[in-house]
């Protein structure tokens, strides 16, 4: 059951709800859609790519293919915690393979589009660039992450 | 079935780019010039691609072929096709791709201007007649059946037959009686359109028999009826061969009698029974009636019945390419496997595993290379596809231009293949459009009228170069600087410092052109820069030379395969780095003190040559410090023009590896190109020395190495280089073993040698390998008897595998020395290969393995044995596998050859040793006749049975492969008797010679 984000509540129908994949970085819950998310896995080894911009954190074998492992710490401007980064979530977009750097893994979560609201203006704006917008939920508030803007943010970045 | 329906398609495109090859070749002859050879080619692909459309009942394309033959037949007497016509035919091409594809189409079987031809003959108007209808040229032609109709009947027929026998055995279910019921009726409608009275009486007795049996809904054919209808399957056979033939009516008319009670059935089962017996009689006095039928059913029965595991002789199957990606990738990560094996091997002490992790690495290997040879294709493929390209845009330009190919055969990556076939196109095109001056310039300016565009393809250094030669205008240097300062691409300054090199190469700078004018075939500023891009992103690179007023010549080099690469591993602090072996010169290891200082850049002094080198600590931004060790390790590079040297800690080892591309947000680091799994499961990045190179270097310094004319004009030919293995005997004089037909060299234990009646094999790759003692067969001492390692060249001879027992391996030789045939004292030996220093015996391998195991002339029984060895040559593939197959049934050993001269080759690679050879007579390059008359030159093949196999039945065609050399004469519609008569001229012969 795949359901598209508009960027507006889906009116009524309270029916309509959706799964996501939730992490936490920095203390704050965050959410990518299920269907996007191939794995989660411990840190795998790393090697470094020199020259790289600081939130490539290098690239990581698995089982045979290879993905980009990104910090998300870095690219949201947060401060540096290597030690608290204990998992990865592995996403493939637009057969780009990219392994998320998260500090902890939370349950896959389901909720329903009536909760759903735009991203406030309030937050932080090297954080909302990678924002569809927020849930109200039980455990609190879920940022739901776009990955497309972070493929179009890495592509910014790195050109 | 759809699968066959592709299979199809490929072969019809095939020859029909075969006749587009050949109608390209008339347009560059003079107007009406005759060629024979191009003139049959164009007939002959037309005729094919008529006769399978009718074998595949694809109608409207048979239709259109058989038009374009039509008009064809026309000029037949000139052997030409005048100039206006051959657009008409091309165009006539396009609709049958059309066709093909399931599109409409529209054409005007109407030939342009034809009128005016002076053909001198009263049929001229009738071939500039609009669309002859089916009906009518099926009239036409009734004097001479056409081929597609023969192969048709005989189909239905073997369709018939199969059918048959299926039901007799497992009774059939409904879809079977109903396709059994249609074939005899399509054969009907056939035989009756082409007026054979007499079969169509047949089919039509058959088809009334068989009324019942589609109608009953259970029911059992009983065998009696099987038999009867499988005679009447011969007869049609004969009936549709032999037209007004009084016997044959009489036949038929029999035929049809016993049928009749079979009518019937349908009453009661009772009624079946009682009809049993008379039937059965009956077929058994029709039988003996027609001489030869039983066995002939018989052999039509044992033909048809399946055999999935009857060996193919060698020949070729068509594969999906998705398939082979497939197995590429496995093969990849197979390749990773193996290293990851080797490198556990490295840790342990386990002999057992050692050993077994040696053997998987040697089978990796080797199924690697094979692997990647299921992919090559000859560039060809592409190359051929622009004489079409040129010739059109030559027309709308208005321009003369003649395209020259060379080294088509290259071969190279499939998808490596597809991805330079824009790029290539992009190119000719500006070639032909910007390049190339019109007629009247060119003479004014003393070049013959026509230009010319040269494509040469050839391998060098690992990679496939292909060099776009055209002899137009060249570019000029003024007026690219002006564009590009126009356009804001190089500023005045800069344009003064720039070298010739960079002011060529700003045509590949997007939204460069110099065209004065946009046109429709180019201009628009997109493409040359599109060429660099896509060259680029499969690791080729793109260069430019050119002289103003004399032409411009365009290199592109393409990596052979994209998928696995060997490269050297190397170290620098705590990451490993892969550099492709392509780029690797050498390596060299110096002291400090041999590091120099220009203008702050360190160099080494490398055989009389400054080397800049860069040191990667500082390309990766690790904290480079001048700090060297004590010995310095340098890896040097090749990028492009330029050699540099790059300092790294460590060098490790080669390995294979996957390329695996990068995330496409890391593309832009110019460092590196992609990255790889190593052998231990980690990542390592794969260097980008070209990237490196520019980045460090800046952009490539002028040329100094060599000028443009030597680096493009260098000689693709050289002189023959032979290799050989050069082996110690029990003689004081070395022996060579040539290379070609050595596939490995093995020392294996003496004690694992065992005895097969009284001859020495080994287990040898899961089969038996027979070794034979060099120095036996050549009279030498053996000394070689209390050894414990025995050495052993394994040999291939002839599709098997023998093993020379050696005494000695020494070394490898490369030469190109002369071999002396004159002085050879045993007839297992070549001659003498004079070298600086010695005289080197060669050995012939086939004779020396003949004398080992005399096959032929011998006294025993072995003679009957050993399978009849038959070369069949056929043009045609499906004709020829269904043959060859059919022959392997039966029990001959059948080598197979696509026309005279390949056939003449495989002759030539078996030494002759052929007991009969069957030959097509319409085939290209190489025609049947012509073929006969060089085998009747072969000493050994003086005798050989020699059958003439074909659709040409004139009596003067006969008379023709008589006086060529062939022993007899068949046509391929009684390809079923191709065994039998085989083997009565394999009786005939033995009789003669005994």
């Amino acid at each position: 059951m795949k359901t598209y984000l508009s960027g507006r509540p889906a009116g009524d129908q309270k029916s309509q709800s959706r799964q996501f994949s939730t992490f936490i970085v920095d203390g704050r819950l965050y959410g990518i859609d299920v269907m996007k998310v191939q794995e989660v896995t411990k840190p795998l080894q790393v090697t470094l790519m020199q020259t790289a911009p600081p939130f490539i954190k290098g690239l990581i074998n698995l089982r045979g293919q290879i993905a980009t492992a990104i910090g998300l710490r870095e690219l949201f401007g947060l401060s540096l915690d290597e030690l608290n980064e204990k998992m990865t979530v592995v996403c493939k977009i637009e057969d780009v393979l990219i392994s998320l750097l998260v500090d902890n893994i939370g349950d896959v979560m389901e909720v329903s589009e009536h909760n759903f609201e735009p991203t406030p203006q309030t937050i932080n704006p090297a954080i909302r660039t990678f924002m569809q917008g927020v849930y109200k939920t039980e455990e609190g508030i879920l940022s739901v992450i776009s990955l497309d803007s972070i493929l179009r943010e890495l592509d910014k970045r790195c050109a | 079935m759809n699968d066959e329906v592709e299979e199809f398609k490929i072969e019809i495109l095939e020859t029909l780019d075969r006749a587009e090859r050949a109608l390209l070749e008339f347009d560059k002859l003079p107007d009406n010039q005759c060629s024979n050879t191009l003139y049959d080619e164009v007939f002959r692909s037309y005729h094919n691609i008529k006769g399978a459309a009718g074998m595949m009942e694809w109608e409207d394309l048979q239709h259109h072929v058989h038009q374009l033959e039509n008009i064809l037949m026309q000029t037949k007497s000139t052997a030409s096709i005048p100039k206006h016509l051959i657009g008409w035919f091309l165009k006539g091409n396009d609709v049958t791709r059309l066709i093909l594809n399931g599109e409409t189409h529209q054409f005007d079987y109407i030939t342009p201007g034809v009128r005016e031809e002076p053909m001198g003959e009263t049929s001229g108007p009738a071939y500039a007649e609009p669309a002859l209808t089916m009906e009518v040229a099926a009239q036409e032609s009734q004097e001479q059946l056409p081929d597609e109709f023969f192969a048709e009947i005989s189909e239905g027929l073997d369709r018939v037959s199969a059918a048959l026998i299926k039901m007799e055995s497992d009774l059939g279910d409904k879809a079977l009686r109903d396709a059994l019921y249609r074939d005899i009726h399509s054969i009907k409608g056939a035989v009756q359109l082409f007026g054979l009275s007499e079969a169509s009486l047949l089919a039509d007795a058959m088809e009334t028999s068989l009324e019942h049996v589609r109608a009953l809904q259970d029911f059992s054919i009983d065998k009696a009826h099987v038999s009867t209808l499988l005679l009447c399957v011969d007869l049609m056979d004969t009936a549709v061969h032999s037209t007004r033939d009084q016997e044959t009516l009489k036949e038929v008319n029999f035929m049809k009698n016993l049928l009749q009670p079979f009518n019937h059935h349908r009453q009661t089962p009772a009624v079946v029974k009682k009809l049993e017996s008379p039937a059965m009689k009956n077929s058994e006095e029709i039988e003996n009636l027609i001489p030869q039928s039983k066995s002939k059913v018989s052999a039509t029965a044992r033909a048809l019945v399946p055999s999935h595991e009857s060996e193919k002789p060698d020949s070729t199957i068509r594969v999906q390419v998705s398939l082979l990606d497939r197995l590429m990738t496995l093969m990849g990560e197979m390749v990773l496997v193996r290293n990851q094996v080797l490198q556990y091997s490295n840790k342990t002490d386990d002999l057992e595993f050692l050993n077994l992790s040696k053997k998987l690495d040697v089978v990796t290997s080797e199924l690697q290379e094979e692997t990647m040879k299921t992919r090559m294709q000859p560039i060809g493929n592409v190359l051929s596809k622009f004489q079409r390209v040129v010739r059109d845009l030559s027309g709308t330009l208005s321009k003369k231009i003649t395209l020259n190919l060379y080294g088509i055969e290259t071969e190279l990556d499939k998808t490596l293949i597809e991805a330079v076939k824009d790029p290539l196109t992009h190119i000719v095109r500006n070639a032909c459009d910007h390049g190339i001056e019109t007629p009247e310039i060119r003479s004014r300016s003393g070049k013959p009228e026509a230009g010319s565009i040269t494509i040469k393809a050839y391998h060098e250094g690992g990679q496939v170069v292909v060099d776009i030669l055209d002899d137009g205008k060249g570019l000029s240097r003024s007026s690219l600087l002006k564009k590009a300062i126009e356009k804001g691409i190089v500023d005045e300054a800069q344009a003064s410092r720039m070298t010739d090199r960079e002011v060529y190469a700003l045509i590949f700078a997007p939204g460069f052109s110099t065209a004065e004018k946009v046109t429709n075939v180019s201009g628009r500023g997109v493409g040359m820069d599109v060429v660099k891009s896509n060259i680029e992103r499969i690791g080729g690179v793109v260069d430019i030379a050119s002289v103003e007023g004399s032409g411009t010549t365009i290199t592109l080099k393409i990596p052979l395969t994209l998928a696995i690469v060997p490269a050297m591993i190397i170290r620098s602090g705590h990451d490993r780095f892969a550099i492709p072996q392509v780029k690797l010169v050498e390596l060299v290891r110096v002291d400090r003190n041999a590091i120099e200082y220009v203008q702050g850049r360190p160099i080494i002094r490398l055989r009389g040559n400054l080397l800049t080198l860069i040191n990667l600590k500082e390309v990766l931004e690790t904290g480079a410090s001048d700090e060297f060790p004590e010995s310095i390790n340098i890896v040097i590079l090749n990028s492009e023009t330029q050699l540099f040297g790059m300092i790294v800690d460590e060098i490790l080892d080669t390995a294979d590896i996957v390329v695996k591309p990068l995330a496409r947000f890391l593309k832009n680091t110019s460092i590196y190109s992609g990255a790889t799994v190593l052998g231990d499961g980690s990542v390592a990045f794969i260097m980008d020395v070209h990237g490196i190179a520019q980045k460090h270097l800046g952009p490539a310094a002028i040329d100094d190495r060599k000028s443009d004319s030597d680096k493009y004009g260098h000689p693709s030919e050289e002189l023959e280089l032979r290799e050989f293995v050069l082996v110690g005997l029990g003689s004081k004089t070395k022996h060579a073993i040539p290379l070609a037909v050595v596939g490995r060299m093995e020392e294996i234990k003496t004690n694992a040698i065992e005895l097969s009646g009284h001859q020495r094999v080994i287990r040898y790759r899961g089969s038996i390998l027979k070794i034979v003692n060099l120095n036996e067969i050549l009279g030498y001492p053996n000394t070689n008897l209390d050894r414990e390692i025995t050495q052993v060249i394994v040999v291939q001879v002839e599709d098997q595998l023998f093993g020379l027992e050696v005494d000695q391996i020494i070394d490898v030789l490369s030469t190109r020395d002369f071999l002396d045939e004159s002085l050879s004292s045993h007839e297992a030996i070549f001659g003498n290969l004079v070298t600086q220093d010695e005289i080197v015996v060669v050995v012939d391998v086939a004779r020396v393995v003949d004398f080992a195991f005399p096959t032929k002339g011998g006294v025993s029984a072995s003679i009957e044995a050993r399978a009849k060895k038959i070369l069949l040559i056929e043009d045609t593939e499906s004709i020829r596998n269904k043959i060859a197959e059919e022959l392997v049934e039966n029990g001959f050993d059948v080598v197979v050859a696509f026309d005279g001269i390949d056939g003449l080759k495989r002759i030539a690679e078996k030494k002759g040793v052929f007991d009969l050879i069957i030959s097509d007579i319409e085939m290209p390059r190489m025609n049947g006749f012509d073929f006969a008359k060089k085998v009747r030159t072969i000493s050994a093949l003086k005798s050989t049975p020699l059958i003439a196999f074909t659709t040409k039945n004139s009596p003067a065609d006969v008379q023709q492969a008589k006086d060529s050399g062939f022993t007899t004469y068949l046509e391929k519609s009684k390809g079923k008797l191709l065994p039998l008569l085989v083997n009565e001229c394999l009786t005939n012969n033995k009789r003669k010679t005994a």
